[in-house]
């Protein structure tokens, strides 16, 4: 069995068909599923396009986020308000919650980007409970307090209604995929590799030229917009947002899921979300002991699989001056 | 009749809280040249790396390259204008492959951004093109091609800094700090790098080199200056430094004079 | 002005709260460079322990030693539980996970947290428990319009015995000495004859228990106690350390205190509903202009 993973993920033909194939079951599986199982995808998925965010700055750049919920919350409740008050329509307000949850992410972390490890963490936690005590709190009157903001709309195209778990279901994939795709040829790339050196070694990075303060707000801004575009998926499902959604324990989650599946591993992000999302459901006969066992689960899977359980593989290039290894 | 500057360095002083690390430190490197800077342990020979590099900002004097004053200016501004380096305890990039290592001293080459990125524009190909190309021009020469997709963490010591050194030549320097390239390595190892970098100056590179090594210092350099309690206590040729008795008197009795 | 007093007593109160908890945060994390996610819950642990314990005991105990007398078993009793649950829990999920990293490491403490708050949900219940009147002291001070309970006297002074015992503990004796020696050379402290596993035991049986004491404190003081405190307190607690500076033992200390008070004066004077959002953002502006704390962290990098 190892043999044939390790044989599909050095040919890039076989790695081609495989990821076909999973498209395609992706698209064919509400076909065959319940509806409460069509469900549970979108929750699937909605989960790993916040594990994707987070990973940008997480996997990537190594920046320990434990707060990343203020983002999901910003992005949600942008559209929540934006659109029970001024009727824009759901999916126009993609754009605008990505945006506007990374200008936010840009101005809060600009003035902590320089905070080393373990102090970033208390303060992205810090910043997760600022953002949803304030909510909570109800400033001006525009985010409703404990109860939050009601009567969200559904996504419209045209004459078509977004409203069944399956329509839902897509939708989110669809925006799953197109993030994988963005994400995987970013890490592939200048930008991707910049990251990674800051992970590695911060100042080495930055005496190789890396410009480690502009690249860290990159990925913080990058990971807060794509956390803002499942923020407005989560408000047009559920119709209500509120600040209970949204705590330090969803950030942990995402945090999760982020290290089980492997830092900087989009593979990865989807079977942690696949863990995460799937752990309540198959424990659900066990009630109040599944978390229970959920914790155990966590420092299990830290004991036998530390780096993940689809770890990263760096990318193996083919020679541009045209030499093959080993010769001399 | 003097080949021109490259390098000044005018009365910098380096301060922490109360420790002066380096003190009104003056010194010229010119092109074509290997420089190397010696010293006791503790003299200040890295704290001034640093101060050059951009990592420390200095409290007194100045820096200039190139005729260019670069003081307090950020690393990576540096290593664009042409200031590369190497770290005394290695910080290579472990989890990477030596490939990715040497490729990062090309990024302040390259221009393209998110989007270009992400949609894989002719630009960013042909400079996603470039930076491969030069990375594994260099991983070629310094004899490292066959470790290239290798994990840079599974190298050993010797090739190790020799992976340093090719990274910090794809930046296509004007001038490389070299933080004592030798340490660590056996007489074999030593004398293959020393080599390597004896070649450097005719490939337009000058060298600026932290060593203790006596006898390698001795054998490579067209000029010295020698540190001690963060001064300058000499300057000169290899003759003059060796027979110039406050430098004899700031190494009597420590154990590195010889190696 | 009475207010004023009123709120700083309180504001100190809690504060000790903060430092007790905070203190054992300090202290894992200056030897292990662990965020030991777990502790705030052992911190909840140790006030429900010591309920049961009471429940079951307070009546014979009272009777013989007199109210004073059946609290100090209790405080001893469940400081002696999360002792050891301190102790299984490092040997079980830390131990064999740390070599692996600092990231799966935390990733084991969450799950241990999760573990732990969720015990308590399973075995005391969902629902908020209070400590019965009959085991928390009445009675008060008057003096002019300030109103003072024995009991925050009590815990003040405690407070103030037992963080005095532990800065003397660790500042001044040869075996604190190891400590911090371990905090900040791990390796060199083991080749000085240090033995490592001496300052762990130490480290997360001192630490937990300390966590639980504050807890009964919290839970005789506030009277209700929730499963999910653990981690409200917890998280106040780190800031609290950070704010004092990574590391620095004495620091966690009057970090936590510091904390007590900011969020008291806050809550008596502007209010109460946004104290907690100003405890977080004092944090983060601190971080801002002094990124190593107040009294400066112990732990250096060297280039």
């Amino acid at each position: 069995m190892r043999g044939i993973i390790a044989g599909l993920r050095n040919d890039p033909r076989a790695r081609r068909i495989a990821v076909g194939i999973a498209l395609a079951l992706v698209v064919a599986y509400p076909f065959f599923a319940s509806a409460y199982w069509v469900d549970v995808a979108f929750y699937l998925g909605l989960y790993t396009l916040l594990g994707l965010s987070l990973n940008v700055i997480l996997g990537e750049v190594g920046l320990f986020n434990l707060g990343h919920a203020a983002f999901w919350a910003f992005g949600a409740y942008t559209t929540a308000i934006l659109n029970t008050r001024f009727d824009i329509p759901i999916l126009a307000l993609i754009p605008i919650s990505a945006l506007a949850t990374a200008g936010f992410a840009w101005l809060v972390t600009s003035p902590i980007i320089h905070l080393r490890g373990d102090y970033l963490c208390i303060v992205t936690i810090a910043l997760g409970e600022i953002v949803r005590l304030a909510l909570n709190n109800d400033p001006g009157g525009i985010t409703g307090g404990p109860n939050g903001i009601f009567g969200i709309d559904r996504p419209r195209i045209g004459g078509l209604v977004i409203n069944t778990p399956t329509e839902f279901y897509f939708l989110v994939w669809i925006i799953v995929v197109l993030c994988a795709w963005a994400l995987l040829r970013l890490q592939n790339s200048r930008i991707g590799r910049a990251w990674n050196y800051i992970r590695e070694d911060e100042l080495a990075a930055e005496c190789m030229g890396v410009d480690v303060r502009a690249f860290k707000l990159l990925a913080f801004t990058l990971g807060a917009a794509l956390a803002g575009v499942a923020g407005n998926l989560y408000a047009a499902k559920m119709m209500v947002v509120s600040p209970e959604s949204f705590t330090f324990m969803e950030s942990c989650l995402v945090f999760m899921i982020v290290l089980l599946g492997g830092m900087g591993s989009v593979p990865g992000t989807l079977l942690g979300a696949l863990v995460v999302s799937l752990f309540p459901e198959l424990f659900r006969p066990l009630a109040s002991y599944r978390m229970l066992i959920f914790g155990i689960a966590l420092v299990a899977v830290m004991y036998f699989k530390p780096a993940g359980m689809w770890p990263r593989r760096r990318a193996t290039f083919r020679s541009v001056i045209g030499r093959e290894a080993g010769k001399a | 009749m003097n080949d021109a500057a490259i390098l000044e360095v005018k009365g910098v002083t380096k301060r922490f809280k109360g420790l002066v690390a380096v003190n009104k430190f003056d010194m010229l490197i010119r092109e074509r040249t290997i420089h190397s800077l010696i010293g006791p342990n503790g003299a200040g020979k890295t704290t001034l790396f640093n101060v050059i590099s951009g990592i420390y900002r200095p409290e007194e004097g100045k820096v200039i390259f190139l005729g260019e004053d670069i003081t307090g200016r950020k690393p990576h501004v540096l290593v664009a204008k042409g200031i590369a380096r190497t770290f005394q305890n290695l910080r290579i990039f472990p989890n990477l492959t030596c490939l990715e290592n040497v490729m990062s001293g090309q990024h302040c080459r390259g221009r393209c951004g998110t989007w270009s990125s992400i949609f894989r524009t002719p630009r960013q190909r042909a400079e996603e093109r470039r930076i491969q190309e030069v990375a594994e021009r260099w991983l070629e020469r310094t004899g490292l091609w066959e470790f290239r997709n290798e994990l840079a963490k599974n190298l050993p010591f010797g090739l190790r800094k020799m992976l340093e050194l090719a990274r910090a030549l794809a930046t296509e320097p004007k001038l490389l700090l070299l933080d004592e390239p030798t340490t660590g390595l056996n007489d074999k190892e030593k004398e293959d790098i020393m080599e390597f970098i004896g070649g450097l100056p005719e490939m337009g590179i000058p060298v600026l080199l932290v060593e203790h090594n006596m006898n390698v210092v001795m054998g490579i350099s067209e000029r010295i200056t020698v540190m001690d309690m963060g001064e300058k206590i000499a300057e000169g040729t290899p003759e003059e430094i060796y027979n110039d008795p406050r430098v004899i008197e700031a190494y009597l009795g420590r154990e590195e004079a010889v190696a | 002005m009475v207010t004023f007093v009123q709120q700083f007593l309180n504001g100190l109160t809690i504060g000790s709260f903060y430092a007790f908890i905070a203190l054992g945060y300090s202290l894992v994390y200056a030897i292990m460079k662990l965020i030991n996610f777990a502790h705030g819950d052992l911190f909840a642990l140790g006030s429900y322990v010591a309920y049961s314990f009471l429940v079951w005991a307070s009546a014979a105990l009272t009777a013989a030693l007199g109210l004073w007398g059946a609290l100090a078993v209790a405080m001893v009793v469940a400081g002696v539980s999360v002792a050891i649950a301190g102790l299984l829990m490092e040997r079980v999920a830390y131990r064999p996970i740390y070599p692996a990293g600092r990231l799966p490491a935390v990733v084991s403490a969450l799950g241990v947290s999760i573990f732990i708050e969720n015990f308590i949900m399973l075995v005391w219940g969902p629902r908020y428990q209070a400590y019965r009147s009959e085991f928390v002291p009445v009675g008060y001070f008057q003096i002019g319009e300030l109103r003072i309970s024995i009991l925050q006297v009590v815990i003040l002074i405690s407070a103030v015995i037992l963080l005095g015992f532990l800065y003397w503990l660790i500042e001044k004796t040869t075996f604190g000495a190891a400590v911090r020696a371990t905090a900040q050379d791990r390796a060199t402290a083991a080749l000085m004859g240090i033995d490592f596993r001496k300052v762990i035991r130490f480290v997360f049986t001192v630490g937990p228990a300390l966590g639980a004491i504050a807890g009964v404190m919290v839970g005789l003081y506030y009277r209700q106690i929730s499963f999910s405190m653990g981690w409200i307190y917890g998280l106040k607690a780190f800031v609290a350390t950070i704010l004092g500076g990574i590391g620095n033992i004495p620091g966690a200390m009057v970090g936590g205190i510091l904390l007590g008070l900011l969020e008291a004066m806050f809550a008596g004077y502007v209010s109460a509903a946004w104290k907690d959002v100003i405890v977080f953002a004092v944090l983060m502006l601190i971080l801002i202009f002094r990124p190593t704390g107040l009294l400066g962290e112990k732990v250096a990098e060297k280039v």
